[in-house]
C-alpha cells in the first residue's frame, strides 16, 4: 500500500510536470499540491499553511478557500470593514485560523458541509449550539437578529424549473439569517427555520424567489428563468461550459425546441434563417440529404468549408444529417475561427456543438414526440399546353419535343400504338410528383439517482420523397449513462446507434436515373397514364423500355427511370463516448475522454437492361465505405482566485485524433443473366476503387481566462498541432488567440433602462493540417497490370493552412431584456491555402497542389430581439438576424491570377485575383460594339460566344435576413419565420431545356410567324429576319445553354416556418395523473414566397458544390405537419 | 477504505493520463511518415512497372481508356465530324456546326499530355540499358504517333520542353516538331533494327504483342505519312524522308496492320462505346460514295437504319430544329455496323495504321515523281485491295471488280436534296488531278474510322470533296469552307498564357479555326 501510495504521489508529480504551463500561470504555492482532497472534512482538522500581511478579512477568506475545499458565506457589509489583519506564517487548522481572525470582531462562524458561514454573534441569547462564545466586542454592526423565541420548524420541499424538472444545487437560505442549504440532485431540500421565516431561493439562470414559510412544513417551489443576458451559459469548444458574458466572440445558441417542432429530416436545415452568418444550401436529393453549411462565407477555395460538428463532445467524421432532431437539447453555433480555435484543424470553419438530451437525477421521465407531415413540390416549371408533341408544327409520335401542332383534341396515334386526343396535360408534373408522407416517433426514458442516471431514447423516421421511388427509413437509439462515485469522480458514457436506409436518393441533372430530366423534358401532350405503360416484354421474357424515342441519348421514359434504375444505400453509424472526470478539489478537475464515430455504408446500384445510358445491358455496381474517427483527449480545468478581484480559470489539454477511411467499389460491367443483380452474375467484374487512409493529428492546448471583478474578461488560448498529413519539417504548427470582453453595464453606472451592455474583441488564428499523401508523387496500378502516372503534382514543401481573424462585437439589452441587440464585425484572412490548381498541361500534370493565396472574408452579423408585449397571458417575442459577407480573393500564387474551380455546362466558376469566391462566367449573346445591340447572323439567328467566357456575377448572397416572431397566449403559441436572401445569381438550367424542347410556357413566344429578334446584323443594320421559335430556343437553350440568358437573381423572401401550438392546461393534466405535459403543434415549412425572381426555387442547385447552377433539379418542397409531444 | 478507493481512482486517472501522454509522445517521425505513405500506390518502379506504362500510353494515344467520354470529346465530336465520316444527331452539340467547345476538346490535350506522355517519358527515361533499347525505340515511335495527331489539331504545341515544373512551357513551331518527329522515327527504327531479336513489351504490347519487326514497318509507314503531309510546304524534305522510309520497309500486307486490342473492363473500342448513344449517324458523304460505288465495305462500316431498313446518311451542320425533323431523325439513318456498337466494344480492336494507307501514300509519292518502288496505278490498286481485305473482303473477283468499277457516287437526296459528292469513279483515271482525288478518296475510305488522319489529309489535299455544312455557327469559318484547325485550348490560355501568346505568331494567322497549319498550304 505504501509503495502504491508512493507511486501515486510520484504520478501526481508527473501530471504536475505536464501541466507546468498552467502552474506557472497560476503561481500557486506548493502546500496546495499536498492538500489532500477528501470528503467530509472538519475545519478543526484540516490544516493549512498561510500567513497574512495587512490583509482584509475577505482576502483571508479567499486565501483559505484557495487552500482548502471550503467556501465562505458571509454578508459583505458585515465583513468589508475588517482590514489590516496579520498572521504569522505557520500551520494551523482552519478553525484555529478563524478563531484568531474573528477574535476581535462581532462575528462568529459555523461549518455546514464544505461551507463556512460567517454570522454575527447573537448578543442577547447565548445558544448552546454556538461553540465560540466571545465577549461582546467593539464591533457590533446592525447584525440581523434571529428572534429565538419564534418556533423553529423543519421545512422540506422540492425545487423545480418551469417544466417541472428538479433543480439541483439551488441555494435555499432564510432571509435575514445565515441559515441555509442547497437542494440535492432530486431538487429536494430540508432546512430548519423559524416558522415565520422568508426563504430565498437562488439559482444560476433563474430569477431569485422569496417565499413565506407561513408555518408550512412542505414547500414546492417553481423557479422561473431569469435575466438571460447575465446568467446564460453556453457550451463552447471542447465541451467547456462558459457563461455567455465571458465570451469574447460571437456564439449563438439554438434551443432544441426550435429544431424539433417544425422538423426537418436533416436537422441542420432547421437552422436556416435562425442564425446570423449561417448559410445552408439544401441538397435537392430528397429526404435526409446532406446540406452544405457555411459559416461566415467560403474560406477555402478548393477544400472543405464545412463547419465541425460535435455531439456531446464527440467530433464527428461527417455531417449530422442522420441525427434524430428530437434528441437535440441545444445547439451552440461557434461562428468564427476564434470560437473554434481550440478544435484546431477541424474547427477552422467554425463549429456547431450539439448537446443532446440527457438524464437528470430525479423521478423517471418518459417523453414521447410524434410527428406526421406532408411534402408537396413547391415550385414547378411553367409549361405550355397549347401545342402538342412534334417538331416544326407537325405531330411526330417519337419526338421528344412539344413543337407540334396546336393541340385541339384531334386524335393522334402515340408511339405505343394507342390513339388519344392530342391535348395538353396540365397536371402532369403534379401527378408525377407525389404528396410525400413523413412520420417520426421518438420515445425517451430518463431518470436516476445522484449516483447513477440513465437516458435512453429511440426514434424512428420514415420519410418519403416526392419522387415515388425515394424514401428513407431511419432508426436512432441513444443510451447515456452517468455515474458518480463519491463527490469527486464522475463517469459519463454514451452510445448511439443509427441505421439509415435510403432508396433512390435523387440525383439531379443527368447523373443517376435520368428520371428528373426525363419528366421535365417529356412532351406536354403525352398523358401520364400512357407514360406509365413504361415496359413491354420481349420474346426472351426480358423487359424492354417503352419510350417514344427509343435509344435516346439522354432521356428515358420517366416511369421506366423511376422503376428500372435503383440506388440503394444503407448506413450503420455508431457513436461512442466515455468521459471520466475527477475533481481533485473544488477548483481543479481532470477529464479524460475517448470517443469514436464509425459509419459503415453499403450501396447498390441496379440498372435494368434496356436503359439507354447503360452500354452493357443490365448492370450492377456495389460499394462499401467505412469511416472511423477516433478521438482521445485529456483536459485539466481549474479556476482560482488570485486575490483581490481577480480570478483565473483555464484548461490545459491534449488530444489525439485519428481517422480511418476505406472504400471499395465493385462494378459488374454487365450481367450475364439480365436483371439478376448479384456479383456472381457479373460479366466483367472489376474493383474500380480501393483506398485506405489513416491520418492522425496530435495536439496540445491551453486556455486561460482572467476575470476581473466579474465584468472584465481576458481570454487567451494556444494550440499546437502535429499532423501526419504534413511533410516532416512542417508537421508542427501553433496558433494562438486572444480576446477581451467587458460588461460595461457592470463597470460604470448606466441609466436603469440599460439592462446589460457588453463589448468584446478577439484576435484568433487557426490552422489546418490538410490532406495526406500530397508530399510525393505516386504511381498507380491499373486494370490488367498497367501502370498509371500521377495526374496531380505533389507538393513536397506542403505547409499548414492558416486563418487569422479578428472580430469585434457589442451586446446590449434594454428595458429588463425586453429589447436588445448583438452586432459583430469580423474579418478573416486565410493564407497558405492548399489549392489544387490546374497545372500547365504540358508539364505532364493535370493539376498541382500549391500553398498559396490570400482569401479575405469580412462581414457583419446582427441579432435584434424584442419583447414588444408581455402580459400575464400574452407574450410576443420578435427576433431579427442579419448577416452579410464579402469575399475577396487577394492573391493566388505568383504567375497565377485565376483558377478554374468548376467547369460546368452552364457556367465556369473561377477564382480570380480581385474577384470573389463563386464568380460565374457564362456563354453570352454577343453584342455589336457600336450599337450595343445583340448581334444576329444573316438568317436572323443569335450569334453566341463559343465558351463560358463572359462574367455574369457571383452566386453567393449579398446579405441574408431572418425575421422570427413567437406569440404565446395562455396555452397557445404561434410562431413564424420569414427568411430573406438578397443577391446572387442562379442559372436555371431546366428552363433552358424545356425552352429548347418547346414544353415551357416561355416557348410560346413566336410560335406563329416566328421571332424577329431585336438585334442588328454584322453590318450594324436592324435585323428583319424572323426565325422560328424552335430554332431560336434550340440555339440559346438546351443542354449547353447560353448562361447569360438563363441567369436570374436569386433574391427571395419566403415564409420559412410557421407553427401553431396548444399545450393542455396543467390542471387538466394533474387530474389525469398520467401526463406531465401534452403539446400539439401544427407546423409548416417553406410555405410560400413573398418574392422570387427565378423560375425555380433558388435554393435548389446542382449538388452541394453546384453554387448557382440548377439543372434538372428536384423541386423544393412545401411541408405541412402535426407534431405531438407527450411527457409522462 | 474510502481513502483507498479514492486513491485507486486517482491512480486510474493518472495512469490514463500518462498513458495518453505516452501515446502522444509516441508519435515518432517514423509513425507519422508511415501514416503519410499511401499503401495502395507505388513510389518506386521496377522493370515490370515500367513495361506497364506502355498499354497506358497506347490507350491514351487512341483517346480511350477508363474515361467514358474521352474518345467522344477528343475525337468523335471533332476530327470524326470535320472529316465528315459522320453527321451529328444530338441537338446539344454545336461542335458539328464548327463551334469549338473548349470543354470537350481539352480531352485530346489531356490524353496526350496527362496520360500518354508521362507514361512514354517514363519508359524512355528509364530504359537506358542495352537490353531495354527495344522498349525505348518502340516508345519513341509511339510518342511520334501521339504527337503528330496533336500537332495536326492545333499546329504549334508544347513539344521539346514538356515536363517542366515552370510557370511557362513554350510551344514549338510545327515545322520544328515535324523535323524532330522525322529524327525520332529514324533513330528509333535504326536502334530497333539493330536490336531486333531482343524482347520488347511482350503481352503489354497491345498492338503487335512484342513483334519488333512489325514496329519497324509501323515506324517507317508513319514516317511516310508525315513525309506526304509536308510535301506541299517542304517538298525536298518530304521526298527525302518518304524515300528513306520506303527503303527501310513500310507496311505492305494486312498481316502487318496495326490494331489495338481491347479488353474488358476498361480498355474499350472508343467508337463502339459512343455509337450506342445515337448521337451521330452515317454521313451523306459516305452514302454518296459507298452506295454509288456499290462498295462492299458499306455493310461492313454501317447497318441499315432501324426505321427503314435502308442505308441512309445525314448532312452535317443542322441546327436543332432541323435535327429534330423526322426526315433527319437518327431512326431513319444508318448507325455503325454491329462490330462497332457497344456490344462489341470489348471485342473489336481499334485500327491504328494499315498497309492500305501505305500504298496510297506511295501512290501519291509516285505521282510526285518520287522513288516509291513502283507506279501510282499499282499502288492505288494495292491500297484498295488491302483496305477491302482489312474489312474481310478477300474474294479477288469482287476486289478486282471494285477496283475497275466505273459507277459514280450517287445523290443522297433527302431533306436537303443532297447531290452526289463528286463525279469520279473508282477506276483509276489518267488525269493526274483526278488521280490525286481518287487516291485521297480511297484513302479516306481506307483509314475509316480514323478521323484524325482523314481530316488532316482533307485539309492538305482538298480531297475527298465535302458537303458544305447546313449551318456554321463559327463566324470564322463559313459553312462552305473546311475547318482548318482547333484553336489553342482555354485551359492552356488560362495556365500557360504567355506561351500561348508567343505561339500565336508561329501560326501565321489569328488563333482561330480558319487559320491553316504550317503544312496546309493552298
Amino acid at each position: 500500500m505504501i509503495c502504491k501510495l508512493h507511486v501515486a504521489k510520484s504520478l501526481i508529480h508527473s501530471i504536475m510536470r505536464t501541466g507546468v504551463i498552467f502552474l506557472v500561470i497560476l503561481g500557486v504555492t506548493t502546500q496546495l499540491l499536498n492538500a489532500s482532497p477528501s470528503r467530509g472534512q472538519d475545519i478543526s482538522k484540516v490544516k493549512i499553511k498561510m500567513e497574512l500581511r495587512h490583509e482584509s478579512l475577505v482576502q483571508a477568506f479567499q486565501k483559505i478557500e484557495s487552500l482548502s475545499v471550503f467556501h465562505f458565506m458571509y454578508r459583505s457589509k458585515e465583513v468589508n470593514d475588517i482590514q489590516n489583519l496579520d498572521m504569522a506564517y505557520g500551520e494551523h487548522s482552519i478553525q484555529e485560523v478563524l478563531d484568531q481572525l474573528l477574535s476581535n470582531t462581532s462575528l462568529t462562524f459555523r461549518q455546514i458541509g464544505n461551507q463556512v458561514l460567517i454570522t454575527a454573534r447573537k448578543p442577547q441569547k447565548k445558544t448552546a449550539e454556538s461553540p465560540h462564545q466571545q465577549p461582546t466586542g467593539s464591533y457590533n454592526a446592525e447584525a440581523p437578529m434571529v428572534e429565538a423565541d419564534k418556533a423553529v420548524i423543519v421545512v422540506k420541499g422540492r425545487v423545480t424549473n418551469e417544466k417541472g424538472e428538479p433543480l439541483a444545487g439551488v441555494s435555499v437560505t432564510q432571509k435575514g439569517s445565515t441559515k441555509g442549504t442547497s437542494t440535492d440532485a432530486g431538487g429536494n431540500f430540508s432546512l430548519s427555520v423559524d416558522e415565520e421565516a422568508v426563504l430565498v431561493f437562488t439559482y444560476v439562470d433563474f430569477t431569485t424567489q422569496e417565499l413565506n414559510v407561513n408555518r408550512r412544513a412542505a414547500l414546492d417551489v417553481v423557479l422561473q428563468p431569469g435575466n438571460k443576458s447575465l446568467n446564460a451559459v453556453i457550451v463552447t469548444a471542447l465541451g467547456i461550459t462558459r457563461s455567455v458574458k465571458s465570451l469574447t466572440y460571437s456564439a449563438q445558441v439554438v434551443k432544441g425546441s426550435e429544431v424539433n417542432e417544425a422538423k426537418e429530416t436533416n436537422v441542420i436545415n432547421s437552422l436556416q434563417g435562425k442564425v446570423a452568418g449561417l448559410t445552408i444550401t439544401k441538397n435537392a436529393v430528397g429526404p435526409g440529404g446532406e446540406s452544405k453549411v457555411l459559416l461566415r462565407g467560403n474560406r477555402s477555395l478548393s477544400g472543405n468549408n464545412d463547419p465541425l460538428y460535435v455531439i456531446d463532445g464527440v467530433p464527428l467524421a461527417g455531417g449530422i444529417e442522420m441525427l434524430n432532431p428530437d434528441d437535440v437539447e441545444s445547439m451552440s453555433v461557434l461562428k468564427g475561427a476564434s470560437a473554434a480555435a481550440l478544435y484546431g484543424s477541424q474547427g477552422q470553419n467554425g463549429a456547431i456543438i450539439i448537446t443532446t438530451r440527457r438524464a437528470r437525477p430525479g423521478k423517471v421521465n418518459i417523453d414521447y414526440n410524434g410527428g406526421v407531415s406532408l411534402d408537396r413540390a413547391a415550385v414547378l416549371p411553367k409549361l405550355q399546353y397549347q401545342y402538342g408533341q412534334g417538331d416544326g408544327g407537325n405531330y411526330v409520335s417519337n419526338s421528344e419535343h412539344s413543337w407540334g401542332p396546336k393541340a385541339d383534341g384531334q386524335p393522334v396515334q402515340l408511339w405505343n400504338g394507342d390513339t388519344v386526343a392530342l391535348r395538353g396535360q396540365p397536371d402532369r408534373l403534379k401527378d408525377f410528383f407525389r404528396t410525400a408522407l413523413t412520420t417520426t416517433n421518438s420515445l425517451s426514458l430518463s431518470g436516476g439517482t445522484d449516483q447513477l442516471q440513465a437516458y435512453f431514447s429511440y426514434g424512428n423516421t420514415h420519410a418519403q420523397g416526392i419522387m415515388r421511388n425515394n424514401d428513407l427509413d431511419r432508426h436512432n437509439i441513444d443510451l447515456k449513462v452517468g455515474y458518480k462515485v463519491g463527490s469527486k469522480f464522475t463517469l459519463n458514457s454514451k452510445l448511439t446507434y443509427i441505421y439509415e436506409a435510403v432508396n433512390n436518393r435523387v440525383t439531379p441533372g443527368e447523373g443517376g436515373t435520368y428520371a428528373l430530366p426525363s419528366i421535365f423534358r417529356s412532351p406536354t401532350s403525352i398523358p401520364i397514364s400512357e407514360m406509365k405503360k413504361y415496359a413491354t416484354v420481349d420474346a426472351n421474357g426480358t423487359e424492354q423500355q417503352s419510350y417514344w424515342k427509343p435509344g435516346s441519348s439522354i432521356l428515358e421514359n420517366p416511369y421506366w427511370a423511376l422503376n428500372r434504375v435503383g440506388y440503394f444505400q444503407k448506413k450503420d453509424r455508431v457513436i461512442g463516448l466515455l468521459v471520466a472526470k475527477y475533481k481533485f478539489a473544488e477548483w481543479i478537475d481532470l477529464q479524460i475522454r475517448g470517443s469514436m464515430d464509425k459509419t459503415m455504408q453499403q450501396t447498390d446500384n441496379k440498372v435494368w437492361a434496356d436503359n439507354y445510358f447503360s452500354l452493357v445491358g443490365a448492370d450492377y455496381n456495389y460499394g462499401t465505405a467505412n469511416n472511423l474517427s477516433t478521438n482521445v483527449d485529456a483536459l485539466l480545468s481549474f479556476h482560482h482566485s488570485l486575490g483581490g478581484k481577480f480570478e483565473l480559470s483555464g484548461n490545459v489539454g491534449g488530444a489525439s485524433q485519428q481517422g480511418n477511411f476505406a472504400t471499395e467499389a465493385l462494378a459488374a460491367n454487365g450481367l450475364n443473366k439480365p436483371n439478376f443483380f448479384f456479383l456472381s452474375n457479373a460479366k466483367n467484374p472489376f474493383i474500380t476503387d480501393l483506398y485506405g487512409k489513416n491520418p492522425r493529428v496530435v495536439s496540445a492546448y491551453a486556455t486561460a481566462t482572467l476575470k476581473y471583478n466579474d465584468y472584465l474578461f481576458l481570454d487567451v488560448t494556444g494550440r499546437n498541432d502535429w499532423s501526419s498529413a504534413l511533410p516532416e519539417n512542417s508537421r508542427s504548427y501553433f496558433y494562438p488567440s486572444i480576446g477581451l470582453s467587458g460588461i460595461i453595464s457592470d463597470m460604470v453606472q448606466l441609466p436603469s433602462w440599460i439592462t446589460y451592455g457588453k463589448a468584446r474583441i478577439t484576435f484568433a488564428n487557426s490552422g489546418y493540417g490538410g490532406q495526406q499523401y500530397l508530399d510525393r508523387n505516386y504511381y498507380q496500378v491499373g486494370a490488367g497490370g498497367t501502370s498509371i502516372s500521377p495526374t496531380i503534382r505533389a507538393l513536397g514543401t506542403y505547409k499548414p493552412e492558416l486563418t487569422s481573424s479578428y472580430e469585434a462585437g457589442l451586446e446590449w439589452n434594454f428595458f429588463k431584456d425586453r429589447f436588445g441587440f448583438e452586432v459583430t464585425y469580423y474579418n478573416t484572412r486565410s493564407k497558405n491555402q492548399l489549392l489544387e490548381i490546374s497545372d500547365l498541361i504540358p508539364s505532364l500534370f493535370n493539376q498541382k497542389y500549391i500553398n498559396a493565396g490570400l482569401i479575405v472574408n469580412s462581414g457583419v452579423e446582427l441579432n435584434v430581439h424584442a419583447t414588444p408585449v408581455k402580459t400575464r397571458n400574452f407574450t410576443w417575442n420578435a427576433g431579427l438576424n442579419y448577416s452579410s459577407n464579402k469575399n475577396k480573393i487577394k492573391s493566388l500564387t505568383p504567375g497565377v491570377d485565376a483558377v478554374i474551380l468548376q467547369d460546368d455546362r452552364e457556367a465556369q466558376i473561377r477564382a480570380q485575383v480581385g474577384g470573389s469566391f463563386g464568380d460565374m462566367y457564362v456563354k453570352d449573346w454577343t453584342r455589336d460594339s457600336v450599337t450595343g445591340k445583340h448581334l444576329v447572323d444573316n438568317n436572323g439567328m443569335p450569334i453566341l460566344t463559343s465558351g463560358n467566357t463572359v462574367f455574369l456575377g457571383n452566386y453567393n448572397p449579398k446579405f441574408m435576413m431572418g425575421f422570427s416572431n413567437n406569440f404565446s397566449y395562455k396555452n397557445f403559441s404561434m410562431s413564424f419565420l420569414i427568411d430573406y436572401r438578397n443577391g446572387g445569381y442562379v442559372i436555371a438550367g431546366t428552363q433552358a431545356l424545356i425552352d429548347a424542347d418547346g414544353h415551357s410556357a416561355a416557348s410560346l413566344r413566336g410560335r406563329e410567324g416566328g421571332i424577329v429578334l431585336d438585334a442588328v446584323t454584322a453590318d450594324g443594320k436592324a435585323n428583319t429576319k424572323a426565325v422560328t421559335s424552335q430554332a431560336y430556343f434550340g440555339a440559346i437553350g438546351d443542354r449547353y445553354p447560353t448562361g447569360m440568358l438563363y441567369a436570374y437573381s436569386a433574391t427571395n423572401i419566403r415564409l420559412r416556418e410557421f407553427t401553431l401550438g396548444y399545450k393542455l392546461p396543467r390542471k387538466m393534466l394533474e387530474n389525469s395523473k398520467v401526463f406531465r405535459d401534452v403539446k400539439f403543434s401544427l407546423v409548416g415549412r417553406n410555405l410560400f414566397f413573398f418574392k422570387r425572381d427565378a423560375p425555380i426555387d433558388p435554393e435548389v442547385t446542382l449538388g452541394l458544390g453546384g453554387g448557382g447552377l440548377e439543372y434538372g433539379a428536384l423541386p423544393s418542397t412545401r411541408n405541412y405537419g402535426l407534431d405531438v409531444k407527450l411527457s409522462f | 477504505m474510502k481513502y483507498r478507493i479514492l486513491t485507486s481512482f486517482k491512480l486510474i486517472m493518472v495512469t490514463a493520463l500518462l498513458f495518453s501522454t505516452l501515446t502522444w509522445t509516441g508519435c515518432t517521425k517514423k509513425e507519422f511518415n508511415d501514416r503519410n505513405t499511401d499503401p495502395t500506390r507505388l513510389t518506386t518502379l521496377d522493370a515490370r512497372d515500367i513495361m506497364g506504362f506502355f498499354p497506358t500510353a497506347l490507350y491514351a494515344g487512341m483517346n480511350t481508356g477508363p474515361g467514358m467520354i474521352d474518345y467522344q470529346q477528343s475525337q468523335g465530336l471533332f476530327a470524326d465530324m470535320y472529316c465528315q465520316y459522320f453527321a451529328g444527331t444530338q441537338t446539344a452539340f454545336s461542335t458539328l456546326r464548327y463551334v469549338i467547345n473548349q470543354q470537350f476538346v481539352r480531352y485530346q490535350w489531356y490524353s496526350t499530355y496527362i496520360t500518354a506522355m508521362p507514361a512514354l517519358v517514363t519508359i524512355i527515361n528509364q530504359s537506358n540499358t542495352d537490353a531495354t533499347i527495344p522498349l525505348k525505340s518502340i516508345a519513341r515511335i509511339w510518342k511520334a504517333f501521339v504527337f503528330h495527331r496533336t500537332t495536326d489539331y492545333f499546329g504549334p504545341i508544347p513539344y521539346s520542353r514538356i515536363g517542366l515544373d515552370s510557370t511557362v512551357i513554350p510551344y514549338d513551331a510545327q515545322k520544328d516538331i515535324y523535323y524532330d518527329l522525322f529524327k525520332e522515327l529514324t533513330e528509333a527504327v535504326t536502334d530497333l533494327k539493330a536490336n531486333i531479336s531482343k524482347p520488347s513489351f511482350g503481352d503489354q504490347d497491345k498492338i503487335y504483342s512484342g513483334d519488333n519487326n512489325k514496329w519497324v514497318a509501323f515506324g517507317n509507314s508513319l514516317r511516310l505519312r508525315l513525309a506526304l503531309r509536308i510535301s506541299k510546304v517542304d517538298p525536298q524534305k518530304a521526298q527525302a524522308e518518304a524515300e528513306a522510309a520506303v527503303a527501310s520497309g513500310v507496311l505492305t500486307d494486312v498481316g502487318q496492320d496495326a490494331y489495338m486490342k481491347v479488353s474488358a473492363p476498361e480498355n474499350y473500342n472508343g467508337l463502339a462505346r459512343i455509337s450506342g448513344w445515337n448521337e451521330f449517324r452515317m454521313s451523306a458523304n459516305m452514302e454518296s460514295l459507298l452506295k454509288g460505288y456499290q462498295d462492299p465495305r458499306l455493310s461492313k462500316f454501317f447497318q441499315p437504319a432501324v426505321n427503314t431498313g435502308q442505308y441512309t446518311g445525314l448532312r452535317q451542320g443542322m441546327i436543332p430544329a432541323e435535327q429534330a425533323l423526322p426526315q433527319n431523325d437518327y431512326g431513319i439513318a444508318s448507325n455503325l455496323n454491329q462490330s462497332l456498337t457497344p456490344d462489341s466494344m470489348f471485342v473489336t480492336p481499334m485500327p491504328v495504321l494499315h498497309s492500305a494507307e501505305s500504298y496510297f501514300l506511295r501512290a501519291e509519292g509516285a505521282l510526285n515523281g518520287w522513288n516509291m518502288g513502283g507506279n501510282a496505278a499499282d499502288f492505288y490498286a494495292k491500297g484498295i485491295e488491302m483496305s477491302l481485305r482489312t474489312w474481310g473482303i478477300n474474294d479477288m473477283t469482287a476486289i478486282n471488280n471494285y477496283i475497275s468499277g466505273s459507277s459514280l457516287p450517287s445523290a443522297p437526296g433527302g431533306y436537303f436534296n443532297t447531290p452526289a459528292l463528286t463525279n469520279i469513279p473508282v477506276k483509276f483515271s489518267t488525269d493526274p488531278e483526278q488521280e490525286r482525288e481518287q487516291i485521297q478518296t480511297q484513302k479516306w475510305l481506307a483509314v475509316f474510322p480514323d478521323g484524325f488522319e482523314a481530316w488532316a489529309e482533307m485539309r492538305r489535299t482538298g480531297y475527298p470533296k465535302f458537303y458544305p455544312l447546313i449551318h456554321s455557327e463559327n463566324p470564322d469559318v463559313p459553312a462552305n469552307e473546311m475547318i482548318r484547325r482547333i484553336p489553342f485550348t482555354d485551359v492552356d490560355k488560362a495556365t500557360n498564357g504567355p506561351a500561348v501568346q508567343a505561339a500565336i505568331p508561329l501560326l501565321g494567322g489569328p488563333d482561330n479555326a480558319a487559320t491553316r497549319l504550317w503544312w496546309d498550304v493552298k
